[in-house]
C-alpha cells in the first residue's frame, strides 16, 4: 500500500481527518513561511520587521506546532511576503493532494511584481492549456508556429507537463489540418492527479 | 533532482510494528496527523533542517532524531539512516527539559538498531 493509500485509509477516521486538516496549518504553514522567506533571501529579523512582529515570533511560526496561527497573523505574513492568501473550504482530496505535492525545497509563490498570471492575455494568439480533473490535458486553439510554455503553479508537475505539452504541440503542428483546434485532442493520463486547474500560459 | 525519502518502521523480532503501535496508542490523534504531515514534507527535502532534525545524539553513534511539537508537547522519533534515502524510525517518545520520556529511550533505540544490524529485527513501510 503506498503512502497515499495509507493516508486515505487513516482519513476514514473522522477524528484523524479533522486533525489532518489542522495539521496542514500546524505543519504546512511553517514550512511555507520558511521556504518563502528563504526564496526572498530574508532573515527572520527582516521578515519580522516587514510583518511588524519580533524575530522570536517568526522563529516560533517557522517551527511546526510551536505557535498558534490565526488569520490576522497569516494576513500579516502574506502582506510581508507580498503574496496572496486563500482561505476557503475544500474537499479532503484537495487537502491530501496539496500535502502530497508540497515540496518545501522548491515551494515558491511569486510576489505581485513577479506574478505573470496578472499580465494581460492576448486573445486567440497562442496555446492555452489547462489541466483539470480528473486527469487529462486539453490543448485548445492555436495559430502560432512556435511557442514556449511556463507552468505558473504546481512546480511539482512542471517537467512532466512541459515535456508532454511540447510533444503534443509538436505533433499537432506537423499536421496541417490541425490549426485552430478547439476540441480536446490529446488526452494525457498521469499516474497521479495534479492540482486542479493548473494553468499553462504562453510566454512568447 | 527531486528527492524522495522513504520512512520505515522498526518491527520487533516477534513481528510487532512498534512505531505503528506508538503512533496509534501513545500519542494524540492531532500529534499523529501532525507527524504524518511532517513526514510528507520531509520526504521531499534533501537536507533536513535543524529545526526538524537532530543529526547526532551524543553518546549514541548512528542515532538521530526527528523532532516536532504537537499540542505543546515535544515529540521525538529516534532513528537512523539506511541506504537509498531511507530513514528507519526506531522509537517514538516525548521530550521535556532535557529529558526523554521514557528515560531509557536512547538506550532502547540503540538496542533496536543493534538488532536490525544483526538482522534479528526487521522493518516495514511506515504505517502513518
Amino acid at each position: 500500500m503506498n503512502t497515499r493509500s495509507k493516508i486515505i485509509t487513516a482519513l476514514k477516521d473522522e477524528a484523524f481527518r479533522q486533525a489532518f486538516v489542522r495539521s496542514q496549518i500546524n505543519v504546512g504553514i511553517p514550512f511555507q513561511v520558511r521556504a518563502l522567506r528563504k526564496k526572498r533571501n530574508l532573515s527572520q529579523a527582516e521578515l519580522a520587521a516587514k510583518a511588524e512582529m519580533l524575530q522570536p515570533r517568526i522563529a516560533a511560526i517557522e517551527r511546526p506546532g510551536a505557535s498558534k496561527l490565526n488569520l490576522e497573523t497569516l494576513f500579516r505574513l502574506a502582506s510581508a511576503l507580498d503574496v496572496g492568501l486563500c482561505v476557503r473550504f475544500a474537499p479532503f482530496s484537495e487537502v491530501l493532494n496539496w500535502a502530497e505535492n508540497f515540496n518545501p525545497d522548491s515551494f515558491d509563490i511569486p510576489s505581485f511584481a513577479g506574478d505573470s498570471g496578472l499580465s494581460e492575455r492576448e486573445e486567440n494568439t497562442g496555446w492555452i492549456a489547462s489541466v483539470t480533473a480528473p486527469q487529462t490535458l486539453n490543448v485548445v486553439s492555436s495559430n502560432m508556429p512556435s511557442v514556449s510554455f511556463r507552468i505558473t503553479n504546481n512546480s511539482f508537475w512542471r517537467e512532466q507537463i512541459l515535456e508532454d505539452l511540447h510533444n503534443a504541440v509538436r505533433e499537432t503542428l506537423r499536421d496541417p489540418r490541425r490549426k485552430g483546434i478547439e476540441d480536446p485532442i490529446v488526452p494525457l493520463v498521469y499516474s497521479q492527479s495534479p492540482a486542479i486547474s493548473t494553468w499553462i500560459e504562453r510566454i512568447h | 533532482m527531486n528527492v524522495a525519502w522513504t520512512f520505515v518502521d522498526y518491527v520487533s523480532p516477534n513481528g510487532k510494528n512498534l512505531i505503528g503501535e506508538w503512533i496509534v496508542r501513545e500519542i494524540s490523534v492531532q500529534a499523529r496527523a501532525d507527524f504524518a504531515s511532517l513526514l510528507l514534507a520531509l520526504a521531499k527535502v534533501r537536507n533536513w533542517s535543524r529545526r526538524d532534525f537532530r543529526p547526532r545524539l551524543e553518546g549514541h553513534p548512528g542515532l538521530s532524531e526527528i523532532k516536532f511539537v504537537s499540542e505543546r508537547r515535544q515529540h521525538r522519533l529516534i532513528g537512523c539512516f539506511a541506504p537509498a534515502f531511507t530513514y528507519v524510525l526506531l522509537l517514538g517518545c516525548t521530550h521535556k527539559q532535557q529529558n526523554y520520556d521514557p528515560p531509557n529511550a536512547l538506550v532502547t533505540a540503540q538496542e533496536r538498531k543493534r538488532k536490525l544490524d544483526l538482522r534479528e529485527a526487521s522493518t516495514c513501510e511506515h504505517a502513518f
